[in-house]
Parts: structure tokens; sequence; C-alpha cells
């Protein structure tokens, strides 16, 4: 336990303070710790991964797949995508729409995309079936 | 950077095939081809009402992006990988 946290805890039990505003110290204690974390630690990750373990056809030995994709080709092709003609991005989000993805492809631009992959560091997707085991990571 | 070399590699039970691609003389190749077929790159960003400019640095975006990319499949009666590095 930090020194501060403990500092906090004895103020709390001491009585000089609530239950409220130990939380919030607690909580601005972390947040200041994550601000302090080498920028190494929080950069964007490079990679997206996916690594796929699965049963071969009729049941004959083991299938795997590892796929690592580079997000500066993500980045890139978003770029691109931004040249795909207004019509064209019309006709997909329809499509999309159609298939229950309510997601509108005109939105989808370089600036916002940057605020996606600097989160993407904790994305990590899991499946686990009997028959095959899926991941999805950012590396 | 534009990658400059991709491994492709197939395994099956009777043959194990290696290669190394060293793209850069795809790009060469590519640029001379983009080069001579400019005029009509040009003409047909013109009619989809895009910038060519645009559109070139977003392909050369792509190709550029490439490097670094993994793709590995293991099955019980083939191997296939290809890399871009």
């Amino acid at each position: 336990m930090s020194e501060d946290r403990k500092r906090i805890l004895d103020l709390l039990a001491a009585g000089k303070i609530t239950a409220d505003e130990a939380e919030r110290l607690i909580a601005a204690l972390a947040g200041a710790s994550r601000a302090d974390e080498p920028r190494e630690a929080r950069r964007p990750p490079k990679y997206l991964r996916v690594v796929v373990d699965a049963d071969g056809e009729n049941g004959q030995g083991r299938a795997k797949v590892n796929v690592r994709v580079p997000m500066q080709l993500l980045r890139a092709g978003v770029r691109l995508g931004a040249l795909i003609p207004r019509d064209a991005r019309d006709e997909v989000n329809r499509a999309l729409r159609e298939n229950g993805i309510g997601i509108d492809v005109t939105q989808i631009k370089p600036e916002n995309l940057e605020a996606i992959l600097e989160q993407l560091q904790d994305f990590s997707v899991d499946i686990d079936d009997e028959h095959a085991t899926v991941r999805v990571f950012c590396e | 950077m534009i990658p400059m070399l991709a491994q492709v590699r197939v395994k099956t039970p009777e043959h194990d095939i290696r290669l190394w691609l060293p793209l850069f003389l795809v790009w060469l190749l590519l640029l001379i081809l983009a080069v001579l077929l400019s005029p009509i790159i040009l003409i047909a960003c013109l009619i989809a009402r895009l910038n060519p400019f645009t559109t070139v640095w977003g392909v050369v975006g792509v190709i550029a992006a490439l490097g670094g990319t993994h793709i590995e499949v293991k099955a019980p009666d083939a191997n296939v990988l290809v890399r871009i590095a």
C-alpha cells in the first residue's frame, strides 16, 4: 500500500474525513498514479492480433491461425475509406443496418480512429468453445 | 516505411515452397505502371470526383502500412505463412 493511500485511510479511521471523501481522494490518487506511468506503458498498441485454434475439418487434427495486422494499416484504410463516394457509403450504411449493425461509416474518420486506437491497449476478446479458441487482442 | 521484402511459405505433404519476394522491385514496376497509366488514373479520379493526389497518397499509405503484417495458417494438410517486412 502506498504512503498516500495509507494516510487517507488513517484520516478516515480517525474520523477526519468521510468515506465519500476518502473514496474521492483514493480515486484521484489512482488517476494521478496512472498519469505518472511512463509514456512507454501507455503507448497505443502497434498490432491487432487474431489467434484461432480450432478442430480441423472432419475432426482431423487441429487448425491454427495467427494473424498480425499493423494498426498503421487500419489508419491508412480509414484514410482511404474517406475517399469512398458518399453514395457508396450510404449504400454500405444501409447494408449494415439491414444486418443489424448500426454503425455509420461516414462517421469513421482518422481523428475519431486515433481516440479508439489509444483505448485499444486493454482490448481483448476471448472465445473458448469445445471446438475452437479465438483470441483477438492488441499488442 | 514501405515494406521491402515478403516471405511466403506453403507447406503441404508433397511440397515445401519458400519464396522471398523483393518487394522493392514490385514497387518499382508498379511505379512505372502508375506513371504510364497516370492519364487514366487522373480521368478516373475526375469522373469519380476524387482528388487524384489524395487518392494516390491514400494508396501509398496503405502500401507503406503493410510492413509487419503476418499471416500464418497451420492446418493438418497444409501450412501457409505470409510475412511482410
